[in-house]
């Protein structure tokens, strides 16, 4: 590594190599690369297999103080602390399995410099959808998680001429089914998956329905109160059609236009369809 | 293409089924670590590249994840964190190996050379048998489809949809960077084989072992972006 330069004085000095880079290992049979150890190899994979056996139960770890001791952990947390061991691991594989511990420096500042633009490419959808709850609530009251859902019904736009807008395809999917088995069957089979799922993970039911909370008890509810009637409670108190579409009670989404109440009163007003809505004018 | 001395080519032209042995570097380079360095950097170059194209993946997945959290827990809560984690084991071993490889093509041991990328194929094999058989397949056919072919109807979330769309993208471009690096990886093989990687000439097998360290790399991401969500 360390070399003296050549001094061009020098009998030896090499004309086609002026700086000396290649003086040392030119006719050396592996070039003077570096050959890894398999020890050294050996233990970063020992490693790679420990952080990822880590990432594994940290996650168990958050779902168990999220699900069994009720205490919210953020999306925010979950990927930092997930991505900060992934991170370890991309480290371990770059710099010992790629070699660029004992690359030439340039190969290095290449990939440092790819993952300063992904982190670029990262920082301004973040700022963006990150900070929309800063302005949401001088557009309406309740900040949303956002979005309509509603989905572009590709077949029909090809087709004959027909509404090329449909509704929201999970809604779709769902009222199919419900058409083909019924009601009673179709929800019964929805609930049982629930259950399935929560037995086989072992936590409680409220996984599917963090957000809901309150709501935990709708299987008995839904038990109680028969089959139609109960399924189209459930399907209202789970939020299936809070989600789908404009009737939300108020709920504004980065994808809606929303009436904004500034200097000039009313100048918006022709361009929404809110302006009946009883959140949208503060100060009528 | 100008050539300065013409008498001088059919003098360099390399032999068919030349071993390493008798391996020189390309008359232009001033020697072979030149030859070797540059060959590496424009792997690495075109390796950023890789990680720009699945820069795409992540900043769409961080986007929709932003806008539809519930989508994503109930999406993730459909895969199977055992399958993931395998896959992971697969692949990480598989990285291993290749790295082996690498040391075994430099020092000249061709049977360890050989039995190595041999096993980084199998693992190739496993992994894309596993995702094919216990993810694709089982999920497609419940419905769990993206975007327009969705059509399961026991989802809980309006947007689950488009966690789905994520998923299949990221995991199925993942899955043709496995059958790329497999292929460069088995020609490799072939070519070891033949005896055409040793200490004189290996930058193949290393280039190679980028590529598949990258695909290993983009793994270690996804795994806990996709399986491990509360």
């Amino acid at each position: 590594m360390t070399h003296q330069a050549p001094n061009p004085g020098d009998p030896n000095y090499d004309w086609s190599d002026p700086h000396g880079f290649h003086h040392d290992t030119e006719g050396h049979e592996t070039h003077g690369h570096h050959v890894s150890s398999l020890r050294l190899l050996v233990l970063v994979l020992a490693a790679l297999c420990f952080f990822t056996l880590l990432t594994v139960w940290v996650a168990a770890g958050e779902s168990l103080v999220i699900h069994q001791l009720g205490i919210p952990i953020t999306q925010l947390t979950n990927v930092l602390i997930a991505m900060g061991i992934a991170s370890v691991k991309a480290y371990l594989v770059m710099a010992y399995f790629m070699h660029l511990k004992h690359d030439t420096p340039l190969n290095t500042y290449i990939m440092l410099f790819t993952f300063a633009v992904l982190a670029l490419f990262l920082t301004f959808p973040a700022l963006d959808l990150g900070n929309r709850g800063l302005i949401t609530p001088y557009k309406d009251e309740v900040p949303s998680p956002g979005g309509s859902g509603v989905g572009v019904n590709i077949a029909a736009a090809n087709g004959d001429g027909e509404s090329a807008l449909s509704g929201n395809i999970v809604d779709e999917a769902r009222n199919r089914a419900i058409a083909e088995m019924g009601p009673k069957d179709f929800w019964f089979t929805f609930y049982k998956k629930d259950l399935e799922h929560a037995a086989k993970y072992g936590h409680g039911l409220d996984h599917v329905h963090r957000f809901h909370a309150d709501e935990s008890d709708y299987f008995s509810k839904w038990l109680e109160d028969g089959t139609e009637k109960g399924a189209a409670y459930l399907a209202g108190k789970m939020g299936l059609e809070d989600h789908a579409g404009h009737g939300s009670g108020g709920v504004s989404s980065p994808d809606e236009r929303v009436v904004r109440t500034g200097i000039t009163e009313g100048l918006f007003d022709e361009h929404t369809d809110h302006s009946d809505d009883s959140h949208a004018g503060d100060d009528h | 293409m100008t050539t300065i001395d013409p008498q001088a080519e059919p003098a360099l032209a390399k032999p068919k089924g030349m071993r390493w042995e008798s391996y020189v570097h390309g008359h232009h380079w001033r020697n072979a670590d030149d030859e070797f360095d540059a060959a590496k950097l424009g792997m690495w170059l075109f390796l950023s590249t890789e990680v720009l194209l699945f820069a795409g993946v992540f900043v769409s997945y961080a986007i929709m994840r932003m806008k539809y959290p519930e989508a994503f827990i109930n999406g993730s809560g459909y895969l199977d964190v055992k399958w993931g984690l395998t896959n992971t084991f697969v692949l990480l071993a598989s990285s291993f190996t290749v790295a082996w490889a690498v040391r075994a093509a430099q020092l000249n041991q061709r049977k360890v050379l050989i039995a190595n990328l041999i096993f980084t194929l199998l693992c190739a094999v496993a992994f894309f048998g596993i995702k094919l058989i216990f993810e694709y397949i089982p999920k497609w056919s419940e419905g769990k489809r993206p975007g327009e072919w969705f059509s399961y109807p026991y989802a809980h979330d309006p947007h689950e949809h488009i966690w789905w769309g994520i998923y299949y993208i990221a995991t199925g471009i993942h899955a043709l960077h496995v059958l790329i690096g497999a292929g460069l990886l088995t020609w490799v093989l072939v070519r070891s084989g033949m005896g055409k990687y040793g200490p004189k000439n290996y930058a193949m097998v290393e280039t190679s072992g980028l590529y598949w360290h990258l695909v290993d790399l983009v793994w270690i991401f996804l795994f806990p972006l996709l399986y491990l969500i509360h």
